[in-house]
């Protein structure tokens, strides 16, 4: 297994690009999902990674040594897609075991490392079976098992649980997991299923655009996005997020109450503020009139799948969705009253970068309004 | 633990047999028999060809026809005692496979380099390709005879190959590219990744894909090969006739038409075909819906 260093990595498609000079490092033996909407050049990434795209400028390094040149077949990396490949008319043995026997390892050696997989897999009753007939989620099993058996220097895995439903999948994110944890290889992980990510990953990567917005410990991305569109991808729901504008005063007035005084004070310090975002699960909701919370008609709750009581609100003009266990199915029009604690507020730049409001604090301060306009959805 | 069937959703299988109403069970019966019924009437002159093959000259030419009669070997004796008649077997099958073989081989490539590298023109030159198959034989064999005596190719085994496999190729390519473009690329992909080369992809990965678009492709243009006479009458002269050519000059003996030839030799001849057919139809039938067995993406 091995690191894997890209450096200022280009892609373009024509009058797209896909990939604009990102860097970065996927470490030996961690888990790396890598995140973003559709179109923001993860896959991209990965497969120029494997050599199935040629990069326009950049270079990779496998453990030190440039691959970037390397053909697919000489760069000795695992790939397992979207929709699961398997050899037609081949056991499900013989189809791990056809990228070693071409390598020419020995039978013995073969059969130890297909043995292994299989049992990780939970794929040794199925071993002996004619590939094709198997469901969706046992052909990405053994599409995996092939990838990893012959022990690859970084395993590529792109959406694999995305072409598999309901129960199987189930089972297969299970496998996978008892795999991963294991072997401990180098795997990096597309994927837009962010529970998926949160499952696995030991480091998760953010994309946006054809740019890594932030990579670090899933919980770190959670908790303290470094930038906007983190808070906003990450999470079901996102961030909410308010923008203050010097056009609506009286929007910030009312939302004043959202904050505690403390923050507030700090906040108005701050002159060029693009963002204010915190996490709906943040949002503390009470039922009485809280001195000096805003209060808030509910416009809108729901039970969510985990449980959860989604609750839509408008505190004057500005809706703020908050997320909670404990919270009755309030009905539409009732009041509550809402806060959310300072360590859970963060405030971005106009560029959408983390703010630091005691760094930025300006001595001329005055106060800024607040707005709400329409996120930027990208 | 492994389902018996691939269909995700068992709620939408057909229901089990409806409930028997009374008296279905003849209706039933009598349609089979009447779909039987009309069915032979296409097959008589098949029939009768293969009955006749073990008739004697009077029999084959009694009216009424006899359908019951004692089976005789005379003919088929006869025809195997005939030097002229093991090369034509011997002709009709080495031509027959090595030309399938060849454009098959051929069709593959052609196939697949057409499948993989998407370039402008791409589904023109399909067409344009298929158009060989447009021109009517008896347009074209002339100036072909005439090519092929500048060329000395007549009366070789070599030309008439050649010419089947020109012939079978644009339609193997057509069966073939169905089947390829069914086979995701993501298979080409991760073959690739797996370490192979492009080369053994093709072959030991996307091959097997598409074993029944080759098998189909093998046997349509069998059918053909097997069945060409005009070009092969022309073109191949007297020493290397196929089946059906000698069959055509069968017809024109000095002492009247031989029947008892001629259905002997027919019969040898729908043998084969027809066993070969028998054995792969279950290809055959996939192979004429062409995209219903696409890959699994």
């Amino acid at each position: 297994m091995a690191n894997v260093e890209f450096t200022n990595l280009v892609k373009q498609y024509g009058a797209t690009t896909a990939l604009k000079a990102v860097s970065g490092v996927f470490q030996d033996g961690l888990v790396t999902c890598m995140l973003g909407p559709s179109g923001c050049g993860k896959t991209t990434l990965l497969r120029t990674i494997a050599g199935l795209e040629q990069q326009d400028s950049g270079t990779i390094h496998f453990d030190g040594r440039a691959v970037e040149q390397l053909p697919v077949s000489a760069r000795n990396v695992g790939m397992v897609f979207q929709a699961p490949v398997v050899y037609r008319g081949l056991s499900v043995f013989d189809n791990i075991a056809l990228p070693m026997r071409r390598a020419q390892v020995s039978d013995s050696e073969i059969r130890k490392a297909v043995d292994e997989v299989l049992d990780l897999l939970d794929l040794g009753p199925l071993a002996a079976m004619v590939a094709d007939g198997l469901n969706a989620g046992d052909r990405q099993k053994v599409a995996i098992a092939r990838a990893v058996a012959r022990r690859p220097r970084v395993l590529l895995l792109d959406e694999p649980l995305t072409n598999v439903s309901g129960h199987e999948r189930a089972v297969l994110k299970r496998s996978l997991k008892r795999l991963l944890t294991h072997r401990r290889d180098t795997v990096v992980y597309v994927t837009h299923d962010q529970s998926e990510a949160m499952t696995l990953a030991d480091v998760m990567v953010v994309m946006q655009n054809g740019v890594i917005m932030q990579q670090g410990a899933p919980r770190d991305l959670y908790e303290k996005p470094e930038d906007e569109f983190v808070g906003w991808f990450l999470g079901a729901p996102g961030m909410n997020f308010l923008y203050p504008a010097k056009e609506r005063a009286e929007v910030w007035m009312r939302a004043e109450g959202l904050w505690e005084p403390d923050l507030r004070a700090r906040m108005a310090g701050v002159r060029t503020m693009g963002s204010i975002g915190f996490r709906p699960e943040y949002v503390r909701v009470a039922l009485t009139p809280q001195p000096g919370w805003s209060e808030a008609i509910v416009q809108h709750a729901a039970l969510t799948t985990l449980g959860q009581i989604l609750v839509t609100a408008q505190a004057g003009p500005t809706t703020v969705v908050a997320k909670h266990a404990g919270l009755p199915l309030l009905s539409q029009g009732s009041r509550v009253w809402l806060r959310v604690p300072s360590e859970h507020v963060h405030c971005f730049a106009p560029d959408g970068k983390r703010l630091d409001l005691d760094a930025a604090a300006d001595d001329e301060a005055e106060p800024e309004p607040v707005g709400s306009r329409p996120m930027r959805r990208v | 633990m492994i389902p018996a069937t691939l269909d995700p959703s068992p709620a939408e299988k057909p229901p089990a047999n409806p409930p028997a109403v009374k008296g279905s069970r003849f209706k039933e019966r009598v349609k089979d028999l009447s779909v039987w019924v009309i069915a032979a009437v296409f097959f008589l002159p098949e029939l009768w060809i293969f009955l006749s093959a073990f008739k004697t000259p009077q029999q084959i030419l009694a009216v009424p026809p006899r359908w019951i009669f004692r089976p005789t070997l005379q003919g088929l004796t006869a025809m195997a005692h005939e030097g002229a008649f093991w090369t034509y077997v011997f002709n009709s099958f080495f031509i027959t496979f090595t030309a399938v073989f060849v454009a098959v081989g051929i069709s593959f490539l052609a196939a697949y380099g057409l499948s993989r590298y998407r370039f402008r023109g791409g589904d023109f030159l399909m067409f344009v390709l298929l158009s060989i198959r447009m021109v009517p034989g008896s347009a074209s064999v002339l100036p072909l005879f005439l090519m092929y005596t500048a060329l000395g190719w007549t009366n070789t085994y070599a030309g008439i190959i050649a010419f089947d496999v020109m012939f079978s190729i644009p339609f193997a390519i057509w069966i073939l590219k169905g089947y390829l473009d069914g086979v995701s690329p993501r298979f080409d992909e991760s073959a690739q990744v797996d370490g192979f080369s492009r080369w053994r992809t093709m072959f030991r990965i996307i091959l097997p894909q598409i074993l029944p678009g080759i098998v189909a492709a093998f046997i349509f243009n069998m059918i053909f090969v097997w069945n060409e006479s005009l070009f092969n009458a022309i073109l191949g002269g007297n020493t290397v006739q196929t089946i059906p050519v000698a069959l055509q000059s069968g017809l024109n003996t000095i002492n009247g038409i031989n029947w008892q030839y001629i259905a002997s030799l027919s019969f040898v001849y729908t043998v084969p075909l027809m066993a070969t057919i028998y054995f792969f139809q279950k290809y055959l039938l996939v192979g004429m819906t062409f995209g219903t067995v696409r890959g699994e993406i």
